[in-house]
């Protein structure tokens, strides 16, 4: 089932064009990787698929029934907040009811913190757990809110290797579920995750938008291991 | 030591002052704890300054309300902040708000002499007078402001740690942004016209500066700090009745005491981690 489809699509800012894709889709049960260096435009193609860009040109299709959930980069959270393990996960749920109550929904918020293994972090300050529980907590939240498509910004990055495999595990049983885009710099984890990568690369020439091609998680890990192979 | 009944005397006498001073501490200790946990302590100091403009403007111009050109002033100075923050420079600005509302309140009502004193009572906090009136006033408005901004607390979380998530529920940060800080100022401005800039500021960061280090939730954060506001303005109005302190200072000196304390046994004593 086709979630977002984008068709000669260039998002960007104000009259400036930061990235265009040709054609990509996002359908149930596939998760598309995103890879580039700082400043490609990764997170602007991000925003244009969530709608929270309009794009300049093209044409940006999606579903009626789109429910989107977004994981943010563990470093931009702000750990001075007192909040708990329960707090951090109740945040997407909350965030699409009245006033930000979440009666009616702390049932199925147990449940998705069952599923993901931190039920027994609920009621732990949130600054005092490990990276990988953080991460957990925060797919829990992403998934009590039954979203379809799920986006995560670099949801391995500061993890230690056997944390990385497990929460990998873990997305990818999510994506029964949902369609799902994972921004990340590890081609490793793309190659685990993704089925194919969205490769964002700056153009050459000065004014022109980075491009988007689509290529194989394993055809990134040859080019990527190529690039490194010249620059050595 | 001063007697039981003289107590009792002294808070009939100074009811309206003592009821509006509870109204804001309690307003003052929630907003508070948002001030400092989204690290708007400088526009919180700034803001106040802006407010005392206004009501020297009001002063000046022997206005009967002088809180409509005060809430003026507050929403011209939020207008600025909001400008400035479009365009990442709200921190160049904020501290020259500060020193020029400092500066102008002053200068407005210069040469005119029992307004001089009322403005210097208000920036001091020192003897500011507060009717019947307009303590009752401040008895329902702030508690109400506070009480909203209390109930969405999970708001504030959710903007504060995935602004992205809140767009992708609908949500405009920006609206939700400008009804914080018009909770912010209308406290400031109800708190300034009643009890003075130093109570406002005073209770605006002592208790929850003093509750933070202790809590690992919200919720659990705005009633520690509500009970310490509390505690410190009865804390504040006892020692300016034996040392005869104005009670604003009091009530500043005994918090800053309170802070370091707490700040100091929260290093030691592993509660709340």
């Amino acid at each position: 089932m086709t979630l977002v489809e984008l068709n000669g699509a260039t998002f960007g800012y104000g009259v400036r064009r930061v990235v265009r894709v040709e054609r990509l889709v996002l359908e149930r049960a596939r998760c598309v990787g995103v890879y580039g260096p700082n400043g490609a435009g990764k997170t602007t193609l991000v925003r244009g698929v969530l709608g929270l860009l309009a794009p300049l040109d093209g044409v940006v299709t999606a579903s009626t029934g789109l429910v989107p959930g977004y994981m943010p980069q563990n470093r931009s959270l702000q750990l001075h907040w007192p909040m708990s393990g329960r707090d951090v996960a109740a945040m997407t749920v909350s965030a699409r009811r009245p006033f930000g109550f979440i009666c009616g929904a702390k049932a199925r918020l147990r449940e998705a913190m069952r599923e993901m293994g931190v039920e027994d972090l609920a009621n732990r300050r949130f600054a005092a757990l490990s990276g990988g529980q953080q991460q957990r907590l925060f797919l829990a939240g992403i998934m009590a809110a039954d979203p379809n498509l799920i986006v995560l910004d670099e949801p391995t990055d500061g993890l230690d290797a056997r944390t990385r495999h497990r929460l990998l595990q873990q997305l990818r049983g999510m994506l029964a579920h949902a369609a799902m885009m994972v921004i990340s710099h590890d081609v490793d984890e793309l190659t685990y995750v993704a089925d194919e990568v969205a490769w964002v690369r700056p153009a050459d020439e000065t004014g022109e938008p980075s491009s988007v091609e689509l290529i194989p998680p394993r055809e990134l890990a040859n080019r990527v291991a190529g690039v490194k192979a010249v620059s050595a | 030591m001063t007697g039981w009944d003289q107590y009792v005397q002294l808070v009939q006498v100074n009811t309206p002052s003592l009821v509006a001073a509870a109204a804001l501490a309690v307003a003052a200790s929630i907003v508070g704890v948002f001030v400092l946990l989204r690290q708007e302590a400088l526009l919180a100091l700034a803001l106040p300054q802006a407010v005392a403009v206004g009501a020297a403007v009001g002063m000046r111009a022997d206005w009967v309300h002088p809180v409509i050109p005060a809430l003026a002033s507050a929403g011209v100075a939020l207008l600025v902040v909001s400008w400035s923050r479009m365009r990442h420079a709200s921190h160049l600005l904020l501290p020259v708000l500060y020193v020029g509302g400092l500066s102008i309140s002053v200068l407005i009502i210069t040469n005119s002499a029992a307004h001089l004193h009322e403005v210097q009572h208000l920036l001091s906090g020192a003897d500011v007078f507060v009717t019947e009136t307009e303590a009752w006033w401040a008895a329902a408005i702030l508690p109400m402001l506070g009480i909203l901004c209390a109930v969405l607390w999970r708001r504030w979380l959710l903007l504060a740690q995935n602004p992205t998530a809140a767009r992708l529920a609908g949500l405009h940060p920006p609206r939700w942004e400008a009804l914080f800080l018009f909770l912010l100022a209308a406290m400031v401005v109800f708190g300034t016209s009643t009890s003075g800039i130093l109570m406002v500021l005073a209770m605006l960061f002592l208790p929850a500066s003093a509750a933070l280090p202790w809590t690992r939730r919200i919720p659990a954060t705005l009633i520690a700090s509500i009970v310490i506001g509390l505690t410190l303005l009865a804390a504040g109005f006892v020692l300016s009745v034996e040392m005869e302190w104005p009670l604003s200072q009091s009530v500043g000196g005994v918090g800053f005491v309170g802070v370091l304390a707490s700040h100091g046994l929260s290093a030691i004593l592993p509660i709340g981690k």
